[in-house]
């Protein structure tokens, strides 16, 4: 494995700062977790019918750090409409807000296709979100104008009304847009600065060896991609187990032609197969550096063939594909140059 | 290319402050006294608005019940 630094220098093909990035759509996240965290004052009210009911005294801070709301509920029985009068008062005990919530709360059975189960359903809540003008002490007053059933029959049971009060409550779908939208332009950021070479070429070669020479080096990487295929020359299945390791050759010379490289790797060959189709492939990527800019040529060669216990794999195409002035994200091993290396 | 690069960057750095700002600070939340009422959901009837700062009391309107609102068991499986 190369190092991150090179004689104490730091890898210039290292670039890290792109990789702080991916903190930004977390910090919305984190805003809203943080409000979540946010403890709440609860508010309970048991409203009989015909009398104004007060709740306990709260308090509606004013700032920028979120903002105050305020949640009612109000637990009818089943089948059944309501309408509450709902009013915030000041610390001088003066009507603030007033308004009428229509509720109501339904329920049944349901049978289609043989099947049958109960359903639900009730708007029977509101929420309120302000800002007082100036932090300060309120109350609200709940009163149950209507309490009727199906038939229109006024209810005569006391209603609980549940609430509760946050001060600094966010806009929750907001902050989840912000961190989708972040995380969108985050990616595209590491894309631009993990995923784009400087120079990019591809050779497809239908036997077992490909060469491309180019103009190559300087700044970053040389990343070269090495992808290959054997089939069976029938569609019957393979009788035995994938091959050995496979030997991989990689020359690497200058624009005279004078050897700079030659590396040899064992790489695993890995049986894949698909709806009938049977195959042997070797995917393989190798990091060069080199400083500088000139003409190059990178050869690979693999085997033609394979024969094992019966099966006689041949060659279906190889591709290499080599892309200049790649930076990476953390140290990846690379080849030196300078003679014959032998790899694993 | 490192302009492109500095750009992105700040395109995500920007849209994580003023998403986040916005929705913190909400600046287009309705403040007491301002005029007209907050934003509620459904069913929800004022009793008044704000006008120059002063709640005006609508005059009494009460709804008139005609069932339930509700979607039914279609929605609710």
């Amino acid at each position: 494995m190369a190092p991150a630094s090179l004689g104490g220098r730091r890898d210039p093909a290292l670039l890290l700062w792109p990789l702080a990035s991916l903190v930004l759509p977390l910090l919305p996240l984190l805003v809203l977790l943080l409000s979540a965290l946010e403890g709440q004052r609860r508010l309970l009210m048991v409203v009989p019918e015909g009398q104004r009911v007060l709740s306990v005294p709260f308090v509606l801070e004013d700032g920028w750090l979120g903002s105050p709301r305020l949640e009612l509920t109000a637990e009818i029985p089943p089948n059944s409409l309501i309408a509450l009068e709902v009013a915030l008062l000041d610390a001088s005990g003066r009507t603030v807000l007033d308004l009428t919530k229509d509720g109501w709360r339904a329920s049944g059975t349901w049978a289609e296709e043989g099947e049958t189960g109960t359903w639900q359903e009730d708007d029977a809540g509101l929420a309120l979100a302000l800002r007082p003008g100036r932090s300060g002490r309120f109350q609200l007053a709940v009163q149950v104008q209507d309490l009727l059933d199906e038939a229109g029959q006024p209810l005569p049971s006391p209603v609980v009304v549940r609430g509760s009060v946050r001060n600094h409550s966010v806009e929750a779908p907001l902050l989840l847009f912000t961190a989708v939208l972040s995380l969108a332009v985050v990616q595209v950021l590491l894309l631009a600065c993990y995923g784009i070479s400087r120079g990019r070429w591809v050779q497809r070669s239908q036997e077992a060896s490909a060469a491309i020479r180019c103009e190559a080096g300087g700044p970053g990487l040389v990343r070269l991609g090495v992808v290959a295929r054997w089939e069976l020359p029938h569609d019957d299945p393979p009788l035995g187990a994938p091959p050995d390791p496979a030997p991989l050759e990689l020359r690497v010379s200058d624009a005279q032609g004078r050897p700079l490289l030659q590396h040899w790797e064992r790489v695993a060959v890995a049986h894949r197969s698909n709806d009938g189709d049977h195959w042997l492939s070797v995917r393989l990527t190798l990091h060069l550096r080199l400083p500088e800019h000139a003409s190059y040529r990178f050869r690979v060669a693999l085997p033609e063939a394979f024969r094992v216990a019966g099966d006689a794999w041949e060659i279906e195409w190889l591709q290499l594909t080599v892309e200049d002035g790649r930076m990476t994200a953390w140290p990846v091993s690379v080849l030196p140059l300078g003679g014959a290396v032998e790899g694993r | 290319m490192a302009d492109e690069r500095g750009l992105l960057l700040l395109l995500a750095v920007a849209a994580v402050a003023i998403g986040t700002v916005t929705a913190v600070t909400r600046p287009g939340l309705w403040r007491l006294g301002q005029d007209g009422t907050p934003t509620a959901g459904s069913g929800v009837r004022y009793g008044g608005s704000y006008r120059a700062g002063r709640w005006v009391a609508a005059p009494s309107r009460r709804q008139d019940w005609s069932g339930f609102q509700g979607r039914g068991p279609g929605a609710a499986k």
